[in-house]
């Protein structure tokens, strides 16, 4: 692969701004973006909510508003379309901490900006530096997912999962500091932050000269037309976009229209050896692991683990909970340090071991964001057209406002689904062995080191891709 | 006094967090799922005969009289393996004469398959009646988690049932089971591992994936005859009901019904399976409305 291309392909630096459009720049100035949006998404998800209410422990999950918007089309759109192509795009439309938002800023459009600053209701305080990382992230979704079996079969479940959310949201927004929530508490949070170093978009300063030379830092602090970075963040200095929730304030407060939204090839962020951490390398593996869990578990033939996962049985649950964390938690980074630990011994390059192992667990991200696609695949393609139905009756009294309440089920394109599947994961595993052969140059810096170095972590890619194969189409 | 406030907050946000998911919980008030009626409708007349499980039977000329539907089979894709669209539809037709019923499957197969092997599979098809009068409708992900009671045709039983004289003695009540295919079988004393086999129809209960279970009591007949790349297999059960595990016939009444075709050629096997949608299976009583039928 030629240095300095994604795929030998397209060069790395190749960028295409977005906003050069002037009526892109006017609407992402615009202060109703991205209100619009959450205003729209407040909405779906009282409907979501009220759902979940009404649906109580026992409706069937595929005749519930609230499980077939959540877990069926927002989860499938997250993961095949939002984050793959808009980056953080959902964070940016999320209603989740929408209350907790306005009572910090208690203003919905507006700015609140006296004497050189943005105000904020709240106690705004800082978030503990020992939690400022991904490891609560990584605890909080993990400790979701020992819920999932309820998820998509008792609209309860769904219901007290959101309005825990919403309710930590605003809790925290009262106690910290601007999207502390978001940053580093928010179970979605964290693996859209990771896979969104493969994004096509990203938020971006156009010229660093200007910056340097700007004082102010309207981005950084806020002025009369925005608030200061919500994510906390110093906009004019993203090399990564782990932790932008593309909010557009930065866009909205440069006084220097130096800010800009680009398409770019995708993964070239998962190349930026800037803040990597052990945190980040446990999240990559540990949505791998759970892709393998949720496909055993929902798609497998395993009617045991099923009941398990549904606790039919309480030490049936408790055994769920077991294997599950085990594997995520253990196992799986396990395995892959065996590989690491391969790489670091045929290198022949004295680079400490959790270096390795950090800097090649990115190189697993796209393979995890293709087995989410393939995963997302085998549950939008045999169970969309059930979303037909709850758009017209969503709590089921009988409703049928689209006049489609009666559509039947009808799988769209299952019999060649596994070969999409097969096709998605292959894309994921070329993407993948891009990004571990340089980082491997990135890691061992001498070249001959970096060739015998990438070949166990490919092995790894290699194993995992047939793995998941076999999982997948048998 | 902003301190207060704050905490007043707080207080109120955990409170009706704390109010709403106990009454979403425990104090929840389902509401029954609009479920999607089946869009086709099996009419299942009476006719006062029998026909019986041959190859004549499976010619009668009762059979060009009542109603059949041609139904449209997807791959299974809710359990791996997944089906891979090996049938694309099946014709089934039948009647009732008050004390049996009777079904006819037919489907296009280019090859007999009546053997098991090493990558060799059966040819296969089933019925599957839900153990309740109104199913809820599937559940995403987890399965249908309802009861059901599966006749399962496979070509193999058949070859062993019909492909020989029938055992003198009749079968026992109960036998051991296993769903484990030995294939040295043939070359011991004793056998292993290999069921009596009384019927070329397992009559199965199931409650989600991976919970087939064959019956104490084993009350479906059936027999399979292939000829110029055709299928035609035919089923048989008494109405009455005996048990609670196998699944009610009501004349008069309508329930839901579904179908399964394995091709044992292109590796279907197990959940690998081409399956319809729920079919509105309604048996008619002996006295027909005029035009009722075929509606």
């Amino acid at each position: 692969m030629r240095e300095g291309y994604v795929l030998g392909l397209i060069p790395e630096t190749w960028r295409f701004e977005l906003t050069q459009f002037p009526w892109v720049r006017r609407l992402l100035k615009s202060r109703w973006i991205p209100l619009a949006l959450i205003l729209f998404n407040v909405f779906l998800f009282t409907v979501i909510l009220m759902a979940g209410f009404f649906g109580g422990l026992t409706s069937p999950g595929n005749y519930n508003f609230g499980i077939m918007i959540v877990w069926i089309l927002w989860w499938v759109l997250l993961m095949m379309v939002l984050v793959p192509v808009l980056s953080r795009f959902w964070c940016t439309m999320c209603p989740l901490p929408f209350l907790g938002e306005w009572l910090q800023r208690l203003r919905l459009f507006g700015v609140r900006y006296v004497k050189g600053r943005n105000l904020y209701f709240g106690l705004n305080k800082r978030w503990p530096k020992s939690l400022s990382n991904m490891w609560l992230m990584n605890v909080l979704f993990l400790a979701t997912t020992f819920a999932s079996g309820f998820f998509t079969v008792r609209p309860a479940a769904t219901f007290v999962l959101l309005a825990a959310i919403i309710a930590l949201s605003v809790v925290l927004s009262l106690i910290y500091r601007a999207r502390t929530f978001c940053l580093y508490v928010c179970p979605v949070s964290g693996f859209q932050g990771l896979y969104s170093n493969f994004a096509l978009t990203e938020v971006r300063v156009k010229d660093p000269e200007i910056c340097a030379k700007h004082k102010t830092k309207g981005c950084v602090v806020g002025n009369e037309r925005g608030y200061g970075c919500p994510w906390l963040l110093l906009p004019y200095a993203f090399r990564r976009n782990t932790y932008c929730g593309m909010c557009f304030e930065c866009l909205k407060t440069c006084e220097y229209d130096n800010m800009a939204v680009n398409l770019r090839p995708p993964g070239v962020d998962l190349l930026v050896d800037e803040k990597r951490g052990l945190d980040e390398a446990y999240k990559a593996l540990i949505m791998l692991g759970i892709a393998v869990v949720f496909f055993v578990t929902f798609q497998g033939p395993w009617g045991t683990l099923k009941d398990w996962a549904n606790a039919a049985t309480l030490s049936g649950y408790l055994t769920f909970i077991g294997l599950h964390a085990s594997w995520n938690l253990i196992v799986l980074p396990a395995i892959f340090l065996l590989f690491v630990w391969l790489a670091r011994r045929a290198a022949r390059q004295a680079v400490p071991l959790k270096k390795v192992y950090v800097n090649f667990s990115y190189a697993t991200v796209p393979l995890g964001l293709a087995a989410w696609i393939a995963f997302s695949l085998g549950i939008i393609l045999p169970n969309g057209s059930y979303l037909l139905h709850v758009l017209s009756d969503p709590f089921a009294w009988g409703w049928d406002l689209f006049g489609t309440a009666h559509f039947p089920w009808t799988p769209v394109l299952t019999g060649i689904m596994p070969y999409l599947m097969i096709l998605t994961l292959l894309v994921g595993l070329l993407f993948s062995i891009d990004i571990a052969l340089k980082i491997a140059r990135q890691t061992f810096t001498e070249p001959e080191a970096a060739g015998r170095g990438a070949f166990p972590i490919l092995g790894f890619l290699g194993a995992t891709t047939l793995s998941l194969m076999w999982l997948f189409v048998g | 006094m902003k301190k207060i406030v704050i905490l007043g907050l707080i207080g109120l946000v955990v409170s009706l967090f704390v109010v709403g998911s106990y009454y979403a919980l425990f104090r929840y008030r389902t509401f029954p799922p609009a479920a999607d009626q089946p869009v086709e409708t099996l009419d299942v007349l009476y006719v006062a005969r029998d026909v019986e499980l041959s190859e004549r039977g499976a010619e009668d000329p009762v059979w060009r009289h009542v109603p059949s539907k041609t139904l449209a089979l997807a791959p299974q894709v809710t359990a791996i393996p997944w089906g891979k669209a090996s049938v694309p539809e099946v014709t089934v037709a039948a009647f009732h004469n008050g004390e049996r019923i009777f079904f006819r499957l037919q489907w296009r197969d280019a090859t007999e398959n009546r053997a098991v092997g090493r990558d060799t599979f059966t040819d296969a098809c089933a019925v599957m009646l839900p153990l309740v009068e109104e199913p809820q409708p599937n559940t995403i992900m987890m399965g249908f988690l309802e009861g059901a009671n599966i006749w399962t045709w496979k070509a193999v039983r058949d070859a062993q049932v019909w492909g020989r004289e029938r055992a003198a003695s009749p079968a026992p009540a109960e036998r051991p089971y296993t769903d484990y295919y030995y294939p040295l079988e043939e070359r011991e004393v004793f056998p292993i591992v290999r069921e009596s086999v009384a019927s070329a129809v397992e009559d199965l209960i199931a409650r989600g994936v991976g919970t087939l279970t064959p019956r104490a009591h084993q009350r479906v007949q059936g027999r399979g005859l292939w000829r110029n790349g055709t299928w035609t297999v035919l089923l048989t059960r008494a109405l009455a009901t005996h048990e609670a595990e196998e699944a009610t016939l009501p004349v008069g009444k309508a329930r839901a019904v579904a179908f399964a075709v394995w091709d044992g050629a292109k590796g279907d096997r197990g959940a690998r399976k081409s399956i319809t949608g729920w079919v509105r299976l309604r048996l008619w009583p002996a006295e027909v409305p005029a035009g009722a039928a075929g509606r």
